[in-house]
């Protein structure tokens, strides 16, 4: 929670900057949220185009009404729920509604240290697109952005204990895939 | 180091370490700050548009308004007609009808008073008796 308290501070600095220099000021709350942003939206849209196209809708908003963000007691919360809100605009629009079944849209970071990791890493995406939305975005906003059941529940605007209960289930799925990972990993030691 | 066996890594830490597998197309920063850049100019321009909006039509409404209609009643309360005016009626009046230049002078006047009654709105029954006496004129 500390950590993502501390994420939040940093993204309303950002935000004051902005109300008080000019959209250049983008830039920096760019690069401090961008990643962060899109793998959220892309567990929504389960495309990474469409999750960039919701990212980048919310950070014109943002250039153009900073103090939304500025103003917001938790920030980064706020600005989660600002890109779920738009990803799932998109999901509306798009009527010819198709599942990505494979990971062919995701753009990832390859790197030659990391080749072993990227085959547990697609494990990871391709285990939480087989989840339903709502269980996917909960493991992703506990995990991978630190919150608390009751901060997740802020921006899903749902009860804490349905984002615990809605993380358990998703848990008890993704054991179920992930666990033989987690078993050749002992096991190549 | 220890020989114990190793522990199985958590599913949550299986998941954590896939944090940053996902990263943005490289065109997206571009993108956004274009969008952004743009957006701002827009709404600028937008605020601008709607400030020069808003002041004309303050400006209408102030030169339509009942206010401004009750001053040009007003302005018009005060114009004292001229002499000379109430002259050339008079003539006008005595060669259409053939009378006598002190009745014609006398009726001038009276019309005057009867189109002032009709303008400055008075009572209802003044306002067509005083109607009735012009159409009759």
């Amino acid at each position: 929670m500390e950590q993502s308290d501390t994420f939040s501070e940093r993204v309303k600095t950002h935000a004051a900057r902005l109300c008080e220099s000019s959209p250049a000021a983008i830039t920096g709350l760019y690069d401090l949220t961008a990643q962060r942003l899109v793998r959220y939206a892309a567990t929504i849209t389960r495309h990474q185009d469409d999750a960039e196209d919701a990212v980048q809708t919310t950070l014109v908003k943002i250039a153009g009404q900073p103090r939304l963000l500025q103003s917001s007691n938790q920030p980064w919360a706020y600005l989660l729920r600002m890109v779920r809100n738009e990803a799932l605009a998109i999901l509306r629009r798009r009527r010819h509604w198709h599942l990505v079944q494979n990971l062919t849209d995701l753009i990832t970071w390859r790197s030659t240290d990391q080749l072993e990791g990227e085959d547990r890493n697609e494990a990871v995406w391709q285990a939480l697109r087989d989840l339903p939305r709502l269980q996917s975005e909960v493991v992703v906003l506990k995990i991978w952005e630190e919150m608390t059941f009751q901060q997740i529940s802020q921006v899903l605007e749902i009860t804490p204990s349905t984002a615990a209960s809605r993380y358990r289930y998703a848990i008890e799925k993704l054991g179920q895939k992930l666990r033989p990972l987690a078993s050749e990993e002992v096991s190549h030691v | 180091m220890s020989d114990l066996p190793r522990s199985e890594p958590s599913i949550e830490d299986i998941i954590l370490s896939a944090a940053h597998h996902v990263r943005p197309s490289r065109d997206l920063r571009p993108r956004t700050i274009e969008a952004a850049r743009k957006h701002c100019q827009d709404r600028r321009s937008e605020q601008t548009l709607g400030g020069l909006v808003l002041a004309i039509m303050l400006l209408l409404l102030l030169t339509n308004s009942p206010v401004s209609q009750y001053s040009e009643q007003l302005r018009a309360r005060r114009e004292i007609p001229r002499a000379a005016e109430i002259e050339r009626l008079a003539l006008q009046y005595s060669h259409d009808r053939q009378v006598g230049a002190h009745f014609a002078l006398s009726e001038a006047f009276n019309r005057l008073r009867l189109s002032q009654a009709v303008r400055f709105g008075q009572p209802m029954q003044k306002r067509a008796w005083a109607a009735n006496q012009l159409s009759r004129h």
